[in-house]
């Protein structure tokens, strides 16, 4: 069969369509729905577990009280990193380089709650609050503990993008995703506090 | 023949009734409604999520092509025919 000459001059440029979102933002949000699931079932369980609880008393008798105040105020902590991201986020959009220490401030303020969760963590282990010392012991490290497990990764991930951004080797999509996880941790801890603490 | 039918109406009578679903044999009142209440939960969420998605996904796809027209008008503005 012939084939006819193509003449170049006769296609127009068609830009390539921009992504509604960039890749790396959807694959964050593919990830965290499928946490938020994770967390709704634990979550589920814990409420099955305390609404079975004798003479409806949660926590049980006899163990050890969780530090509600002591974690309320490092509940403050992480919810003023979640503000501190925002505003380093209109920063960068702004062009602003405060942004470097807005976000900087957002991951100590991070790592300050995790380190503040731990010391907490060693005091109740030492008043016998363990996995495996009863239903209470065991949802609290398993709620609490899953969600300090995502607030270490995502707390990382912001360090990681702080520097790439830093160096200039990321843009805004990479600061989105990282962003996108740290809101997911601080959104989650209200909730759980609210469950697991009051 | 006989043994058969023997067979299946001692195992009709025998077992007592099984419940599959705890939520209907709970105990207390509470329990029961925080079996319905996580159903729930976990049947909504992700439908209320996705209908915000695919929400948004419109919204946005919607605010792009009309970027995308008024791009092109003004191209087409400044372009030398």
């Amino acid at each position: 069969m012939p084939t006819r000459p193509i003449n170049p001059e006769s296609f127009e440029f068609i830009p390539k369509p921009k992504p509604l979102i960039a890749n790396s933002v959807l694959a964050m949000g593919l990830f965290l729905f499928a946490e938020f699931m994770l967390f709704m079932g634990l979550v589920s369980a814990f409420l099955i577990v305390k609404s079975n609880a004798v003479g409806q008393v949660w926590p049980p008798p006899g163990q050890p009280r969780l530090p509600v105040e002591e974690t309320a105020f490092n509940s403050v902590m992480l919810l003023l990193s979640g503000v501190l991201l925002f505003i380093a986020h209109r920063a960068y959009r702004n062009q602003s380089p405060k942004f470097k220490n807005y976000l900087l401030g957002c991951v100590g303020l991070g790592v300050f709650f995790i380190a503040f969760q731990g010391v907490e963590w060693v005091a109740l282990i030492d008043e016998g609050l363990t996995l495996t010392s009863g239903a209470h012991g065991g949802f609290f490290y398993l709620l609490i503990g899953c969600h300090g497990l995502h607030a270490v990764f995502s707390v990382a991930f912001l360090a990681y993008v702080w520097v790439g951004l830093v160096r200039g080797r990321f843009n805004e999509s990479a600061f989105w995703a990282a962003e996108f996880f740290w809101y997911f941790v601080v959104a989650m801890w209200p909730l759980l506090y609210w469950l697991v603490y009051l | 023949m006989f043994l058969r039918v023997a067979v299946l109406f001692v195992l009709i009578a025998v077992p007592t009734v099984v419940h599959a679903c705890p939520g209907c044999i709970a105990a207390n009142e509470e329990n029961r409604n925080a079996f319905l209440f996580t159903t729930a939960l976990l049947t909504l969420i992700p439908l209320i999520i996705i209908g915000f998605t695919v929400r948004y996904l419109q919204a946005k796809a919607k605010k792009q092509q009309r970027q995308d027209r008024a791009d092109a008008v003004v191209r087409s503005a400044i372009e030398p025919r």
